[in-house]
């Protein structure tokens, strides 16, 4: 009797589980992989907005974060064994995937969007042959998180450009109480190659003019040279501290109070606001040079995907409703990323002007629509997406020589001869020429 | 066919699941990194682009690659040596009888338990730049080491190495000093041999086959160690701590080239080869 009883239960179990199976199988799905933001809601957000189109639509939708830094190394090794995801939310690399005929392009998302209200400049970091292929999840402005208690004690006003900002690094640097005037990241990390990145720009440099091994020319100019000049002789000085060797070390710098400024993006602000508002309340960020864009994480949906209309609505309804996205992503965030949409900037801007985000020392509106250089994978000049650009950030080429010239002493025009020599190696194995 | 002949057959049936499983798992890969390091690039796992011997080429006219096979075998050989040091001198101490023994083994054998992601953060933060490292040696009136620097980021990660490898020499020395027969020692002291004589005559020729063992197995991690280098410096400053394991990481996820990154790991495997017959060699003595 027992024994039958178990029979019927586990005959039961087994139809539940085919009638189960069977109707997972035939809804559609859709796997999603994505960089794990630190804010937490914006995690939620990317999370909750897919799992509802899914209901919405009877899609099964699968989201998987993963930490910065990890995502490319896990898309490399799936592309290889055909394994990728069908899209991905916060990804990397829009350059390289293109340049393998991986991505699908994405007009027609941005057209149903809106195009005119993407800040283009930014709409176009994804842009290669003239179509875009992702969509900007954000701008990550490095700005300049400065102490006013200290400027102001020391009778200083903000810097305007790099040579004042130099200046004033050097009168806050305080050696015998191993206090710096710059926190600047040293060692192989993404912060020391966009910190690199902005002293070129503003410098007036660039690393690739064309779409050629012959494009990398601009590199070996003076502005590179005046650039790392610029940040050894600080170095030299003392101005920066020697132990900022990792990613977050300028961070930390800030956060423990060793240094008087910083260039970041507004993650900073974001731990000082929850957990250090003393010092949130002396900290203001404000624009120093070129503004670099370290924002490249974007939306992009592979060839591959057995449902590309399906993923090209969800791209769409990720950013449809626009006040949701600022509200729920943006200002969930503390403004660590502003928009990509004009319409939602301006209400930010308009916030800032009633006295809101009062820790922005410039609106952040005017200044998204000023800003000229996105970090990867849009080259510069070149003004569209790379693979050379992808290939030099996520092989830390930038830090590499800085460090060559800080650390190791290899001469400044030694070390951007190498740099170069590798940038066009790199830029020859893209083109082809 | 006779009927054994028919067995014979029969029973080599039985052998083609291992073989298969083999050659899927190690001749296969093997031999597609090999074959793949002729292309310049692959697309959904498939080489395009033969460029012959042109990414050996590439690397043996690399500087980078040279130095860093000499920092990787630097890193690996003193991790080896100290770690070989320390495992001894440990098991020599523990391998004693005295009150608490059991526990003091347990203690020590802590670091080779603990994974390797919680070392790399845990002395990220013991040497971070005030961390309990450098407040120690504040305390004791000393200057403070900028452990990540380049000048000492080397040397921080070789540490940590050691930390967390140095129990399984330990236990693995320990293991063959238990099996050393009393009597040996014994017939030494007879003979009027010192401490030193004992220990060179009698308990380093009783470690021989243990030693070997470790040696090879420890220079295989070690060798290939990424984990806790990553996590700390990911092969910086510069090139301070640039290994091999971080260079073709960083060659295959970062510059995006797997087909060169395949041809760098091929390009030191002869030395992996080399380590495993000398070791078998060493053996049969």
């Amino acid at each position: 009797m027992k024994s039958k009883h178990m029979m019927m239960a586990a005959t039961l179990v087994l139809v539940l589980a085919l009638s189960t199976s069977a109707s997972t199988a035939q809804k559609p799905n859709i796997e999603i992989w994505g960089v794990s933001s630190f804010v937490a809601d914006v995690n939620n957000w990317v999370v909750h907005k897919a799992k509802k189109w899914g209901t919405k639509n009877g899609v099964e939708v699968k989201v998987s974060l993963f930490p910065f830094g990890q995502l490319n190394a896990k898309l490399i090794a799936a592309i290889e064994a055909g394994t990728q995801p069908d899209m991905c939310v916060q990804g990397w690399g829009v350059g390289e995937w293109v340049n393998k005929g991986l991505l699908l392009p994405l007009d027609d998302v941005v057209d149903r969007l809106g195009r005119a209200d993407f800040f283009k400049h930014k709409l176009i970091e994804n842009q290669l042959r003239g179509q875009i292929y992702g969509i900007p999840g954000f701008f990550e402005l490095f700005m300049l998180h400065i102490r006013t208690d200290l400027l102001k004690a020391a009778g200083l006003d903000y810097p305007n450009d790099y040579e004042e900002f130099a200046q004033i690094a050097l009168k806050l640097t305080d050696p015998k109480k191993n206090f710096y005037g710059m926190g600047y990241s040293l060692g192989r990390n993404f912060d020391n190659d966009c910190h690199f990145l902005g002293a070129l720009f503003t410098h007036g440099g660039g690393y690739l003019s064309e779409k050629s091994s012959k494009g990398v020319g601009i590199f070996k100019g003076e502005s590179t040279i005046k650039a790392l000049k610029w940040i050894k002789d600080l170095y030299d000085k003392k101005a920066i501290p020697p132990f900022g060797m990792v990613e977050i070390g300028n961070n930390n710098a800030y956060i423990n109070g060793v240094v008087a400024m910083t260039l970041n993006p507004p993650s900073i602000m974001y731990a000082l606001k929850h957990r250090y508002p003393e010092l949130a309340a002396k900290t203001k960020m404000i624009p120093v040079g070129e503004i670099i864009d370290g924002g490249e994480e974007s939306l992009f949906i592979f060839k591959s995907t057995k449902y590309p209309e399906l993923a090209k609505d969800l791209a769409y309804y990720y950013f449809k409703d626009k006040e949701d996205y600022r509200k729920n992503f943006i200002e969930a965030g503390e403004l660590y990323g502003l928009p990509i949409f004009k319409s939602q900037a301006k209400v930010i801007g308009d916030a800032w002007k009633r006295g809101e985000w009062s820790e922005w020392g410039v609106n952040p509106y005017e200044m998204l629509k000023s800003i000229k250089y996105v970090t990867n994978p849009r080259a510069y000049p070149l003004g569209e997406a790379s693979p050379v650009a992808d290939r030099a950030m996520m092989s830390h080429l930038w830090a590499r020589l800085v460090d060559a010239v800080i650390f190791e002493k290899v001469p400044i025009e030694t070390a951007v001869e190498e740099a170069h020599q590798e940038l066009k190696r790199v830029a020859k194995e893209v083109y082809g020429k | 066919m006779e009927r054994w002949q028919l067995r014979k057959l029969f029973d080599y049936w039985f052998v083609i699941p291992v073989i298969a499983v083999i050659f899927a798992t190690v001749i296969f890969p093997l031999v597609y990194g090999f074959w793949a390091s002729f292309y310049k690039t692959t697309i959904s796992g498939n080489p395009v682009n033969f460029i012959g011997f042109g990414n050996y080429l590439r690397a043996l006219s690399s500087d980078r690659f040279y130095q860093t096979v000499f920092r990787t075998f630097y890193y690996t050989g003193s991790c080896i040596l100290v770690k070989t040091i320390i495992g001894l001198g440990a098991a020599l101490l523990l391998n004693r009888e005295f009150k608490g023994k059991g526990f003091m083994r347990g203690i020590t054998i802590i670091p080779w338990t603990m994974p390797l992601f919680v070392v790399a953060i845990m002395w990220y933060g013991i040497f971070e730049w005030r961390g309990p490292a450098n407040e120690g040696l504040k305390s004791l009136g000393l200057p403070i080491v900028n452990w990540f620097g380049y000048d000492w980021a080397m040397s921080s990660v070789i540490i940590i190495n050691i930390w967390k490898g140095f129990p399984f020499y330990f236990m693995g020395f320990l293991a063959g000093l238990q099996g050393i027969p009393r009597s040996l020692y014994e017939a030494a002291e007879m003979d009027g041999a010192s401490s030193w004589q004992s220990f060179r005559n009698v308990t380093l020729p009783g470690l021989r086959p243990v030693l070997l063992t470790i040696l090879m197995l420890s220079t295989i991690w070690t060798f290939s160690e990424f984990v806790t280098i990553f996590l700390t410096t990911r092969g910086g400053p510069g090139s301070a701590t640039q290994t091999m394991a971080i260079l073709v990481y960083e060659t295959a996820f970062g510059a995006f080239e797997l087909n060169y990154a395949l041809t760098l790991s091929i390009l030191i495997l002869p030395f992996f080869l080399l380590l495993i017959y000398y070791t078998l060699k060493l053996f049969t003595r």
